[in-house]
């Protein structure tokens, strides 16, 4: 099942973990399971749901602090 | 479960075996082992510290019908690999003690997460018995749990309770003694991995057979190694002959695939035991959400369920914004003006012209769309509390990967839409220089809040009720240059590979209108702040070039400048004032409006009025194309140098703007010309 996690991820796209339990016809927990092993494993990568830019482009940024997006995890490539 | 038989109905024995039976305890952080060591072991433990180890080793007696139990409470742990000290702990006690028994305790509520462990412990020479615990917690969650139908798929015994409220704990004795005696047969049933893994398993383990040290099973040793376990591959590669290592280390290297496909059958068994024993309920608010997804977020329907959006907000920022800006208009810049100008009535002509003409003619004219603006940045705020703005982030990325863009660069590529600069700052997250170029160079297409800004206070003037549709094509027209010119550069530059994304979106809620209030003041501030320092200083700049040396607009510095580009904005039906308002909204995009507002000196009428009798509607459509795709303000251009770490590229990002500006500018002043002469 994880091997058929990494083929889907492979294809590229952006996924919701009960996009990926239907795929996989599984439960999200499970898929949460396998998505941690994959980042411990190195083959995905956690995002840091903050806003990148520097302290001092974000002082006057109208977006500062509402720029954040819900993503948790990105292939490395 | 039986509810009438408790711990403390456990009598003192009255015969004692001659050997206790050991028991230990296995399972993940927080499924209550703790709970059910205490309970068992009451005041009869004891805690020290794994030999040689800094980590607690808990250990208790206890006794039940005259049989004396030794219960050794293992650390917490989520696997049995060897990447931590408490999961080297768990397995090297089960390898070299062999309990009796192992008990696994097992969340219900969690069973998945639980039953990766048990997928580990099955293989170790040790019966394994689980204790279905916290299935008061899972039933409370509707999350019913066929124990029997799990014991029949595990192959080993299964007792469901609740160690808090002591339910089942004599069920679990019962099973556990019966199991330490042999009455019990065990047959796990155990994960398995695919053929060609098998095959490789069976290689390595006649290469190690003979040579694995005990008491460690052979199969298990094999096992391990082929997930790589760096323990057991040290031990192994002592304990073998070197050229027999050497073979089975060039199996290893061939086969690295092999560590995910072990990982991968316990996937797959743990799949089938929660397919098997478990049935969760589909909760209505989630099951809300989730209806509600099955359109917001499909690839088709989403898209449009966005554009319709979008529409939405633009519609009731006019209807709403538009007459307050007038009044704005009227009322506040003008009255400002005309106090200015009595009062300074003794003052020099230029003084009274600078201030009353240039500063609130200028970043006046910006002020007067502060309630349009605040409309605009309260429904977004809406928007984005309520949940859907994380909707369109995923919406957006699929759009984006059907038109072959690279699926990394759409979060910056989204934060455009509030403003350019963090949108490159933002694509640092993008490792690969190719795609995070031409992120950058996409980035400039997305518009951003000023360019809104003065789509949103020009729209009205020259297309009245049109506006919400000019504006909602305006930014059609922005992402399809943006797609175009994706696809095109992306072949050029990229190689097509994308990266893949997993977003978690939130729950639809009813919005918090304190927390929209809050991003409202703050954003509207920050456009105030910035009204109030470089539109004031871009004013009074244009204010001089536009007054000297002769006194008008007309014979002014700028007049001159402007009318020698003026040829290449005839090309789009441009005068030189809007040519020249296009030039100064590459310090700040609001600085149009201002410039426009200082050379028309609008603030004795309406600078809407003004700009709508002044320009025919072709003109008015080409200069608010050109100001949508047009070159980005300054700290954008600044940050695009900044990150690629390159002028070629800047000039080039700059060059390609200016191009697809001139070119979609000129395209519609005479497509719009050549319908209105129908």
């Amino acid at each position: 099942m994880l091997e058929r996690l990494i083929a889907l991820l492979e294809e590229g796209g952006t996924y919701r973990v009960a996009d990926l339990a239907r795929a996989l016809d599984t439960t999200p927990e499970l898929v949460e399971m396998m998505l941690e092993d994959l980042a411990r494993r190195g083959r995905i990568q956690p995002v840091e749901p903050t806003c990148p830019s520097s302290p001092t482009a974000c002082a006057d940024c109208p977006l500062a602090g509402h720029c954040s997006v819900p993503l948790r995890f990105q292939t490395s490539k | 479960m039986s509810t009438d038989r408790t711990v403390s109905q456990v009598k003192t024995p009255s015969v004692v075996r001659e050997r206790p039976i050991l028991v230990a305890l296995a399972g993940q952080p927080n499924v209550g082992k703790s709970t059910l060591f205490n309970l068992l072991t009451g005041l009869h433990q004891h805690v020290g510290n794994w030999p040689g180890k800094t980590v607690e080793r808990k250990e208790g007696t206890f006794t039940r019908d005259g049989t004396t139990y030794r219960l050794v409470d293992l650390p917490g742990t989520y696997s049995l690999t060897a990447n931590s000290l408490a999961e080297l702990i768990a397995r090297e006690f089960i390898i070299r003690e062999r309990p009796d028994v192992v008990i696994a305790v097992v969340d219900a509520a969690t069973l998945e997460r639980s039953l990766y462990l048990v997928a580990e412990l099955l293989p170790l020479p040790a019966p394994v018995v689980v204790a279905l615990n916290m299935m008061d917690v899972a039933q409370q969650e509707g999350i019913q749990v066929e124990p029997k139908v799990l014991q029949a798929a595990l192959g080993v015994p299964v007792v469901p309770m609740s160690a808090v409220h002591k339910i089942g704990i004599q069920e679990l004795l019962e099973t556990v003694e019966r199991m330490a005696r042999g009455e019990i047969p065990y047959t796990p049933r155990l994960p398995q991995i695919r053929q060609d893994q098998r095959q490789v398993l069976d290689s390595i383990g006649e290469r190690i057979a003979g040579y694995v040290p005990s008491p460690y099973p052979p199969e298990w040793v094999a096992l391990k190694l082929l997930e790589g376990d760096p323990e057991i591959t040290a031990m192994m590669r002592s304990a073998l002959p070197p050229e027999r290592w050497d073979e089975v280390h060039a199996i290893l290297r061939a086969h690295d695939d092999a560590q995910v496909a072990v990982a991968s059958g316990r996937y797959e068994w743990i799949g089938r035991m929660v397919r098997a024993a478990v049935t969760r309920p589909r909760a209505g608010q989630i099951g809300l959400t989730e209806r509600l997804d099955r359109w917001v977020t499909h690839p088709v329907f989403g898209l449009f369920i966005l554009a319709g959006v979008l529409g939405l907000v633009f519609w009731l920022t006019y209807t709403v914004g538009a007459p307050l800006q007038g009044l704005m208009e009227t009322y506040v810049v003008g009255t400002l003006a005309d106090g200015v100008r009595s009062l300074l009535s003794g003052a020099p002509a230029w003084l009274s012209s600078l201030l009353a003409d240039g500063v609130i003619g200028g970043a006046g004219a910006v002020l007067t769309f502060l309630p349009i603006l605040v409309l605009f940045f309260a429904t977004m705020a809406f928007l984005e509390d309520v949940g859907y703005m994380a909707r369109v982030a995923y919406v957006m990325d699929s759009f984006m990967r059907l038109i072959g863009l690279h699926g990394k660069s759409f979060l910056p590529l989204f934060l455009g839409f509030g403003c350019n600069v963090p949108a490159v700052l933002g694509t640092r997250m993008i490792e690969s220089r190719r795609a995070r170029l031409l992120t950058i160079l996409l980035a400039p297409l997305v518009p951003c809040t000023a360019r809104m800004a003065v789509v949103v206070f020009l729209a009205p003037a020259f297309f009245g009720a049109a506006a919400p549709l000019v504006s909602w094509g305006l930014v059609l027209l922005s992402l399809t240059v943006l797609a175009l010119t994706g696809i095109l550069l992306n072949r050029i530059l990229f190689g097509g590979r994308r990266s893949a994304f997993i977003m978690e979106l939130p729950l639809y809620h009813l919005p918090n209108w304190r927390t929209i209030g809050l991003s409202v003041w703050q954003r509207s501030l920050s456009f105030v702040r910035k009204a109030g320092t470089v539109i004031v200083v871009v004013s009074v700049v244009i204010w001089l070039l536009s007054a000297f040396p002769g006194g008008s607009p007309e014979e002014s510095f700028l007049a001159l400048l402007g009318r020698w580009l003026e040829p290449a904005g005839r090309l789009l039906g441009l005068d030189w004032r809007l040519t020249v308002a296009l030039l100064s909204s590459f310090i700040a995009k609001e600085n149009s409006i201002a410039t426009l507002g200082v050379l028309f000196r609008a603030n004795e009428e309406g600078l809407a009025e003004i700009l709508a009798a002044t320009y025919p509607l072709p003109t008015a459509l080409a200069f608010l194309v050109v100001q949508v795709l047009f070159i980005p303000c300054v700290a954008t251009v600044g940050t695009i140098r900044q990150e690629t770490a390159s002028w070629r590229w800047t000039l080039f990002s700059v060059g390609l703007l200016l191009a697809i500006a001139f070119l979609a500018g000129g395209a519609t002043f005479h497509i719009a010309r050549w319908f209105g002469s129908f």
